[in-house]
């Protein structure tokens, strides 16, 4: 079974590379996520580009602990070094042995890496990680026999029922496959690998310091997102100039830790009537400077701090120069 | 192996206030520094506070005294001055059910605070501070967060702490507001001094405190590892409270080791140079209205460098100086650096102090340096960060 968004298209893609990059950056996993996606119809094949096959015959479990280093292969029957696996991932029909594949058709070949258009997302983690990944999860099931692992357990399985699994592993992927004793595979559909990566988001955003005083606690899309407009990231605040403006940026949290406001300062060394404001911002005198503060609701300034780009830069912008005015030369520190 | 930075200005703001002064670390060195227990000779009672010579005993009461306290212990430091605070806060706790294991402490608290509470499985609500860019504590904020605790639990919390002079911004918290709303709550109130005992004058009964810890290396003029917990007449048998134990086999008794300073305490030259260095401390601390003065003079010079702006309280009441510096940082951008060649900078010119890596923000303190040497910390910024010097002060 594959999961379909509307457009018929497998939902790795909605999955997608950021989905998973942000799964490994948050478990800090030494391998990336391994997509796998199986081929039954030969023309396709042909038809398109796809990962080149292994130079040599291997096993499944050791491709795929390849690919989570980055490499990438398209492997057909032939390629396969273990028989479980023909078996498990549907290349050939059981004759002598007594094993439900759940295949209705013959598999011609597993891509093996991409996560673009994969039907199962595989990860392979340690203990902590997977412990993690269950809290992320609300629970993850591990049903395993300790033999058929990789390929059947994490791959195959994941693939006819739709639910994650949690593998760990059998002698063939330990012994051959490379795998440290203290790893684990766990197969995702896609669909849960994006809402694990929801999940991980929303936990970002409610994370960290409630005083939204520490920079380092805000989610990297937004750091980087001020720094595309210019702004680096202080300690406390985010820093840069609009219209010869020193400003400071300060994102203020709620009591759940969600940013719920932006307040904009602006520093000017000069006497208290060297500048003017229009409301809502206002001003204050510190012993020779003065301080400009506003507080916006960010959604009221239609600023979105995951998004960034100009459309953010013109907000500040607009806000910054349209309402401070300087009124006394000189009294600039441009 | 040699000292890189022997002849060098310090301005690292740990370590201002725990130089010693001249004459002491001769005498020290020539007298005391060929054994690491030298206070211990003439050791009768079998822990060095007790000690009549050197007078450890007598000078433990001038440091008391000299606070505004009842009782002093020398320890390792002032963050296990924190610990013996709340191992004691702790026991009585135990004893006090109508307590809650929370303590209020403020939101510019050093970490050592923090671990110390960890450490007696003490619970931390936080007063807040303002923000940027005074980041100032308010009294009223224990008050809030105190009777907050209250509605929740329906107990006091354990204890308060404060930052006196905070280790990030140099605010001074409004100690004696604080004292006096613990005292009026009946919460035990202890002032975390590192980087005031020793500076700045001190009275802990002007504060309500029940509990003072100090650092001696950080700002009384004495080498490390020293800090003293001082407290008054009414906490001392629980904070100095000596051992109780009796072994079951042995039946050994250590009756005169304090167990919330770990038995006996620091026995050698840390201690030995603060008693040297109690003269100098004690006449420093008048001149400080003095010093801190000149202290924001150089502030503002600082100031007079394009984006360049001091962070904390105005006019600046401690030593420790906390600059935002985008300035420096574009400058540097600009030649290409990145913000370690500023610390390297200052180092190849004689000056170090400045966290490396750090050049959005600086931190340092000038405290106790003369005229000269801060007109040299001066122009090494204002030559980074490509600025003239004002007409007339070449």
């Amino acid at each position: 079974m594959s999961i379909s968004d509307s457009s018929g298209r497998t939902t790795c893609e909605l999955a997608g590379l950021t989905a998973c990059e942000r799964i490994r950056a948050h478990l800090g996993m030494k391998h990336g996520a391994v997509g796998v996606r199986f081929i039954f119809d030969e023309q396709e094949l042909e038809s398109q580009t796809l990962p080149a096959r292994p130079d040599k015959p291997s096993w499944y479990c050791q491709m795929v602990l390849q690919a989570a280093g980055g490499k990438q292969f398209t492997a057909r029957m032939q390629d396969m070094s273990c028989p479980n696996s023909e078996l498990s991932l549907g290349f050939r029909k059981p004759r002598f042995v007594n094993i439900k594949t759940g295949f209705d058709k013959v598999t011609q070949a597993v891509v093996i890496g991409p996560l673009e258009n994969a039907d199962v997302i595989l990860l392979v983690l340690n203990n902590r990680q997977a412990m993690t990944m269950s809290i992320l999860m609300g629970g993850i099931s591990a049903e395993f026999r300790g033999e058929v692992a990789v390929c059947g357990e994490a791959t195959a399985q994941v693939y006819h029922e739709g639910l994650p699994n949690l593998s760990f592993l059998c002698n063939g992927a330990r012994m051959f496959g490379g795998y440290k004793d203290s790893e684990v595979v766990l197969g995702l559909p896609p669909i849960a690998a994006e809402k694990v990566a929801e999940r991980i988001m929303a936990l970002q955003k409610a994370g960290g310091a409630l005083c939204g005083c520490v920079v380092s606690d805000l989610p990297r899309e937004i750091i980087e997102n001020f720094k595309t407009i210019g702004f680096e990231k202080g300690s406390d605040y985010f820093f840069g100039k609009l219209c010869g403006w020193s400003v400071r940026i300060y994102l203020d949290k709620d009591d759940t830790g969600r940013i719920k406001n932006i307040t904009l300062y602006v520093l000017e060394k000069a006497p208290l009537d060297g500048v003017l404001v229009k409301p809502p911002f206002s001003t204050r005198e510190r012993e020779g400077w003065v301080d400009i503060v506003a507080t916006f609701d960010t959604q009221s300034i239609g600023a979105d701090l995951y998004s960034g780009g100009d459309k953010l830069r013109n907000t500040f912008t607009e806000l910054i120069c349209n309402y401070i005015i300087r009124t006394q030369e000189g009294a600039s520190q441009k | 192996m040699n000292n890189r930075y022997r002849d060098h200005i310090i301005i690292n703001a740990l370590m201002r206030g725990g130089i010693l002064p001249p004459g002491v670390k001769e005498e020290l060195f020539d007298q005391w520094g060929e054994v690491g227990y030298a206070l211990c000779h003439d050791c009768l009672e079998g822990r060095s506070s007790l000690c009549g010579r050197p007078p450890v005993k007598k000078h433990l009461e001038r440091v008391a005294a000299f606070y505004g306290g009842d009782a002093a212990e020398h320890t390792f430091g002032c963050r296990t001055a924190k610990f013996a605070v709340m191992r004691a806060v702790r026991e009585w706790l135990d004893a006090n059910p109508e307590r809650t294991d929370t303590i209020v402490v403020d939101a510019n608290s050093h970490y050592s605070t923090n671990i110390a509470a960890e450490l007696n499985s003490l619970r931390v609500a936080e007063a807040p501070h303002n923000g940027y860019p005074t980041y100032s504590i308010n009294a009223a904020g224990y008050e809030e967060k105190i009777l907050e605790i209250k509605r929740e639990t329906g107990r006091l919390p354990a204890l308060a702490v404060a930052t006196h002079a905070d280790p990030y911004y140099g605010n001074l918290a409004p100690v004696e507001d604080i004292g006096r709303i613990c005292r009026e709550l009946d919460v035990p109130f202890l002032v975390n001094a590192a980087y005031t005992g020793g500076v700045i004058p001190i009275d802990m009964r002007a504060m309500n405190a029940d509990f003072l810890s100090v650092s001696a290396h950080k700002s009384m003029a004495s080498l490390a590892p020293l800090g003293y917990v001082i407290t008054t007449h009414e906490w001392s048998g629980r904070v100095f409270a000596t051992s109780a134990q009796r072994t079951q086999w042995s039946g050994r008794v250590f009756g005169k080791k304090i167990p919330n300073i770990f038995g006996c305490s620091i026995g050698g030259i840390p201690a030995i140079s603060s008693m040297l260095s109690m003269d100098h401390v004690e006449e420093r601390v008048t001149q400080w209205d003095r010093e801190i003065e000149s202290i924001n003079a150089f502030a503002r010079a600082m100031e007079e460098i394009p984006d360049i702006m001091l962070l904390g309280q105005r006019p600046h009441r401690h030593h420790l100086l906390h600059f935002e510096t985008p300035g420096l940082w574009e400058a540097l951008k600009q030649q290409g650096k990145n913000g370690f060649y500023l610390s390297e900078f200052m180092i190849k010119n004689g000056v170090v102090g400045l966290h490396r890596g750090m050049s959005k923000h600086i931190k340092f303190s000038v405290y106790g340096l003369s005229q000269g040497e801060r007109d040299t910390v001066l122009n090494l910024f204002r030559e980074i960060a490509g600025a003239k010097v004002p007409a007339g002060k070449e």
